[in-house]
């Protein structure tokens, strides 16, 4: 188990758990991210900058603060 | 009056969808309980007269961020007749959840898949038919960026509104985890019978911008070259037609105006002309300014790039507590500060719109270089010249990030920074126009009032007592500043010069003219006047006072109507005014120190 943090560009994982307090969870279920949906990381920003995500068709950016707290499982893909 | 809602996620052209339905009649309404500027349009619908409200975008009605909890306050607090929930087909899977959210209160709903021609481009097959029988709503195709289904969404929504179900509408409360899984699950049933997804998505296009414009080399430069680019538009084709307007103003005073007066006792005559005509006159400098502003900024929000924007700015700002878009709209103050404050309406947390905003004022706008390139030219040399200005957008760019630091805490953002970064769309013109008529009309109800008061007060100020000339040391303002004197002898600014600053209050374009009045000399005159009478240093103290104590009476009261807290405006100003003096104190000083 590893966190969407340890992700390189264009590496996928499938998401474990969202450590997070419950509102925050709340909110990214809203954004589609959901527990067993598969995330791809598009790019990262330079100088330790977001993260360029998808879900499905959805595309967003996440600082590494809240990737951090979500755990993926890589080795499933 | 039957009330209806336009509720959806953020990015689902629910905005455009607002404008076809509304026409061009559409104006900001007041809600009990609720602080922003909704848009609302009467209209009659199954032969009811109707409003219809457009909710800000929400990804949740449950949340805790600032746009979730004024859609909160609008359902707990007004009744809702009938709800048009907005969604982006291609998204369909996630967007329902909102839906269902609103159904288990019992509000009416209908649905409206908007983008659709965009879901079809990407190959995603919508069964609407059936969606309708298994959500038990209407359920209607559009799009609103071409005006389609625009006629079988009031269709629907007129026959539903006609059959008056009486169910009493609940009150928002906390979904609990097994409504979640319910809702989870009834959206995975809905999705596998009615959506047909391709194997593979087929959006190329954004792929291919996104990887040229988001391109860890390319990236920055290309926005900074757009940047540039939209500043320049912005200003170059705003400035002429602020300058023709100028010109068309002083023309109709002098010509028509003045005459009209002349027999009049000459206080009333500058009453009128020097006190509401300079107000009226103020007010509308900004108007060509602001519309440009809004037909641009609508372009790069509705085209996707703003949030690709916050994307490649989002590592450096986040260490100043603030975000991309934030960064954007700091630029654009440097044209002028006021529509750059009305434009973080785009950023939906209410911390970190308050930062931006709070440090936008210290943007060196173009009123201010005015006066800059005047006083550099009277004083300095073409060597030197350049150099102050140039320390001078420094010193800007200086006070905004020191600012932000240290005001990062008290503005402390709480919401995770996420934001959608949705496909690239063509805007359209239709959407663009009304929303910049929205604005420029919101700017003169609101501000109008504001400024007036501010120039007659100020006028009054310059101008009584009665039988002292105007603007001189006899009246109020210059017996303030020999009140203030104390406060302003450190930092090497005279009495005159006070006086001047009190008219900057209202803007900066008139501090030269105020010059003017107060050492009795025009033009070059006033050039040989400042030169023998006040000396570089006190030029350049004059000048960090002026760039950074407070843009003008349009900034403040945009900031009032932006913020709608009073006391975010008396701290904001304050907090210029104590740095204003601060830096002027330790230029002045430390120069005086080492040229003695």
């Amino acid at each position: 188990m590893t966190t969407l943090l340890e992700l390189s560009e264009g590496q996928s994982g499938i998401i474990q758990k969202l450590d997070m307090d419950r509102l925050l969870i709340h909110r990214l279920h809203a954004m589609g991210l959901k527990r067993g949906k598969k995330i791809t990381v598009l790019r990262k920003a330079p100088l330790k900058g977001p993260f360029h995500i998808m879900i499905d068709t959805t595309e967003l950016m996440i600082r590494e603060q809240e990737a951090s707290l979500i755990q993926i499982n890589s080795s499933a893909l | 009056m039957k009330r209806i809602a336009l509720l959806g996620m953020p990015n689902t052209g629910k905005s455009t969808l607002f404008n076809r339905l509304s026409g061009s009649s559409a104006r900001i309404g007041n809600w009990p309980g609720i602080t922003v500027d909704l848009h609302v349009v009467k209209t009659i619908l199954a032969g009811h007269m109707a409003e219809l409200i457009d909710l800000p975008g929400i990804y949740d009605l449950q949340g805790l961020s600032e746009d979730e909890k004024i859609v909160q306050t609008f359902i707990n607090h007004n009744k809702i007749d009938l709800a048009i929930v907005v969604l982006c087909s291609a998204q369909i899977e996630r967007q329902l959840s909102l839906l269902l959210q609103l159904q288990k209160l019992n509000i009416p709903c209908v649905l409206a898949l908007n983008m659709h021609d965009e879901a079809k481009k990407m190959g995603i097959s919508i069964n609407a038919a059936l969606l309708e029988k298994k959500l038990k709503i209407p359920v209607v195709k559009t799009s609103a960026k071409f005006g389609e289904g625009m006629t079988e969404l009031l269709k629907a929504s007129s026959q539903l509104m006609s059959q008056n179900v009486a169910t009493p509408i609940k009150k928002i409360s906390p979904l609990n985890s097994s409504d979640q899984i319910s809702h989870q699950k009834t959206i995975q049933t809905l999705i596998q019978l009615t959506v047909k997804y391709p194997t593979k998505l087929n959006d190329k296009n954004t792929k291919k911008l996104d990887a040229l414009f988001l391109n860890p080399f390319w990236g920055l430069p290309i926005f900074f070259i757009i940047v540039f680019s939209i500043f320049q538009f912005i200003f170059t084709l705003g400035k002429p037609i602020q300058d023709l307007m100028a010109q068309f103003f002083n023309f109709f005073r002098a010509d028509y105006l003045e005459p009209l007066f002349t027999n009049h006792h000459g206080i009333f005559q500058s009453l009128l002309l020097d006190g509401l005509y300079l107000g009226v006159t103020t007010i509308a400098a900004f108007v060509p300014i602001i519309i440009l502003f809004f037909l641009i900024m609508s372009v790069v929000e509705d085209s996707g790039y703003f949030s690709r924007a916050a994307f490649l700015m989002d590592a450096l700002m986040e260490k100043i507590g603030l975000d991309g878009r934030g960064f954007v709209m700091m630029l654009m103050g440097f044209g002028c500060n006021v529509p750059a404050l009305i434009g973080t309406k785009i950023m939906r947390t209410k911390e970190l719109r308050l930062l931006t905003m709070f440090v936008i004022p210290f943007s060196l706008c173009s009123a201010r270089l005015q006066v800059f390139l005047f006083i550099i030219t009277a004083l300095f040399n073409a060597k030197y010249g350049p150099l102050v200005l140039f320390c001078l957008y420094l010193l800007s760019f200086f006070t905004i990030f020191i600012s932000a630091l240290i005001f990062k805490n008290q503005f402390k953002n709480k919401e995770p920074i996420i934001i959608e970064l949705p496909p690239y769309r063509f805007p359209t013109m239709n959407h663009i126009i009304k929303r910049s008529v929205l604005e420029i009309k919101h700017f003169l109800t609101r501000a109008t009032k504001f400024i007036t008061i501010g120039v007659l007060l100020v006028w009054a100020l310059t101008h009584f007592p009665m039988d002292v000339p105007i603007a001189s040391e006899l009246t109020y303002s210059g017996q303030l500043g020999k009140w203030l004197s104390p406060i302003f002898q450190p930092i090497g600014i005279n009495e005159q010069l006070v006086i001047a600053l009190i008219f900057g209050f209202i803007a900066k374009e008139i501090v030269i003219g105020a010059l003017a009045v107060i050492y009795g000399a025009e033009g070059t005159a006033l050039i040989h006047h400042l030169y023998s009478n006040v000396t570089q240093i006190q030029a350049i103290s004059f000048m960090i006072f002026t760039l950074i104590y407070t843009p003008c009476l349009s900034t403040i009261a945009t900031l009032k109507n932006e913020s709608k807290n009073l006391s975010f405006v008396i701290y904001s100003v304050s907090w210029a005014l104590l740095m204003a003096w601060v830096f002027s104190f330790i230029f002045y000083q430390t120069s005086l120190y080492f040229s003695s």
